[in-house]
């Protein structure tokens, strides 16, 4: 369990990070539009930066001296995208030795192991340079296995990654979870919903909820909605209200699911999912705006 | 091999330093003998500056490629080991070129000039790979260095107000405090590279 109390951060007077309260665990998701601060909270997690005020705490399970504490903590930053011209191979290799794992038996084992958690056996030779964008995110992730890790910190796992890529990430995810606290941040709500059992929305450097997926969809009861309509009035219905989804019906039907505070006409009401949530907590600070 | 890793990883960027050594023994072979005084000079200027190539390209990977978010909890030995591979390795060569300009010009230079090239090589290179750590910017600090090193070219290291590391006229400097001199250099050298690791630690920047 991580807890963050009270963290403040301000670059050139603004702040990133404002009174941050979080009590992490399990596979934590922090969503959050572009520049809300959610790098900036997980370097500090990471211990990379220093904050103005406020401390991150972990608890039990967790050596508590920092200097194994630290070296528990694997990070992957969101742009991970290095020595272009190297292997696969040499290049865990190389980080393996930054690491600290100088002897040459361990290191090579080492490497085939975390070679095997993210199934990059049969590329080890290939160079960086001509990696999917995917592949080189499970170099990242093999990068973190490196050490024996118990807490993961991976900024925008799937960004950037096609859709079977981001499906095959977010298995491996899920499959290195296990017995681990790991933090992700995503702008995808999807991706959040499928990996993680606790979420934090933050927008402005400022937490606005924390909650399970459910109980983020919750804050959007009573504001989704179900319309079916023919295809000459989606252009009126997409000028009235925000359109979060349009699906093909039989009959020339379409139906659509539709965020609004007030009822439609003729719409009935739908469960909310995260993504509604989402928005709705987002709305409520004054971001989404659709009339 | 050592530097295997590290010279596959900066690719065509690490033969510029030999390329430079190649003109610089081309040049050699071509000078007229009247010419040879200023052979010293264009090893200090010309060939020697690129004491900093190595060591700070080698970091190319840490500031441009977030790799710096990954390794600034270990960074430390590693930083220190590979400048002192590579420098020694720059070492070689400029004393490689020194020992061949001798032979060529037959009368040979006073041996304290060899005090004169390490001390230069460590305080350019210590130097730069400092003010690359401390901006997170290669671009920035080898621009420095190439103005610097061009504008002491000009001047013949007078008029600006900063200290001068190349010796332009052998005749008029002292030439037995050389190594005193490369003793305080190597001084300087190990604090600019303990500051590099500390600095490296970090990820934040100091400016901009
Ligand atoms: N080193 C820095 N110096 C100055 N400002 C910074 C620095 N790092 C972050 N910021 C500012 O802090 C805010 C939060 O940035 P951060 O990168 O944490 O956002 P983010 O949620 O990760 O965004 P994105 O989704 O684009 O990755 C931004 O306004 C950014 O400009
Ligand atoms: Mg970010």
């Amino acid at each position: 369990m991580i807890k963050v109390r009270n963290i403040s951060k301000k670059y050139k007077n603004r702040y990133s990070l404002k009174n941050i309260n979080l009590n992490i665990e399990g596979i934590y998701g922090l969503i959050g539009p572009n520049g809300a601060g959610k790098t900036t909270l997980m370097r500090v997690i990471a211990g990379l930066i220093k904050v103005d005020e406020g401390e991150v705490l972990f608890r039990n399970s967790y050596d508590s001296s920092i200097k194994s504490l630290r070296e528990s903590i694997a990070y992957l930053p969101q742009d991970f995208n290095i020595y272009p011209r190297v292997t696969i191979e040499e290049c865990l290799n190389h980080i393996a030795i930054v690491k600290g794992l100088s002897k040459s038996f361990d290191r090579k084992r080492k490497v085939q192991e975390v070679l095997e958690i993210v199934n990059l056996v049969e590329h080890k030779y290939k160079k960086i340079k001509d990696l999917s964008g995917g592949m080189r995110k499970r170099v990242g992730i093999a990068q973190m296995f490196l050490t024996e890790p118990k807490i993961l910190i991976i900024d925008e796992p799937t960004n950037g990654l096609d859709i079977s890529e981001r499906f095959r990430f977010r298995n491996l995810i899920r499959s290195i979870s296990k017995d681990r606290t790991v933090i992700i941040t995503s702008h995808i709500a999807e991706d959040v919903e499928f990996l993680c059992n606790k979420i934090g929305i933050l927008k402005n450097g400022e937490i606005l909820k924390e909650g399970t997926s459910e109980e983020i969809a919750n804050y959007a009861k009573g504001m989704v909605w179900e319309i079916t309509a023919k295809p000459n009035e989606i252009s009126n219905i997409l000028h009235h209200y925000t359109v979060l989804n349009i699906e093909k019906q039989p009959f020339d039907n379409l139906k659509l699911r539709i965020f609004s505070k007030s009822q439609p006409k003729y719409a009935k009401p739908v469960e909310p999912k995260l993504i509604d949530g989402y928005l709705s907590i987002l709305e409520g600070d004054g971001v989404f705006d659709v009339t | 091999m050592l530097l295997k890793f590290q010279i596959k990883n900066m690719g065509s960027l690490f033969y510029l330093p030999l390329l430079f050594c190649a003109f610089y023994i081309i040049f050699l072979l071509l000078i007229p003998a009247e010419l040879e005084g200023i052979l010293f000079l264009i090893l200090q200027i010309a060939v020697l500056p690129f004491s900093f190539w190595w060591p700070v390209f080698n970091i190319y990977d840490l500031y441009q490629n977030n790799v710096e978010e990954i390794f600034a909890t270990y960074i430390g030995k590693n930083l220190l080991f590979d400048y002192l591979r590579f420098t020694s390795l720059f070492l070689i060569l400029i004393l490689f070129l020194f020992f061949i300009t001798n032979i060529k010009v037959g009368q040979p230079f006073p041996l304290h000039l060899v005090f004169l090239l390490i001390g230069q090589t460590f305080i350019i290179s210590s130097f730069v790979l400092l003010i690359t750590i401390y901006l997170k910017s290669i671009e920035i600090a080898s621009m420095s260095a190439i103005l610097y090193v061009f504008s002491e070219a000009v001047t013949t290291g007078e008029i600006f107000p900063w200290p001068h590391i190349f010796i332009f006229s052998l005749d008029s400097h002292n030439l037995n405090v050389l190594w005193i001199q490369m003793i305080i250099y190597l001084f300087i050298s190990a604090i600019f590279l303990f500051a590099s690791i500390k600095y490296a630690k970090t990820i934040e920047r100091n400016i901009i």
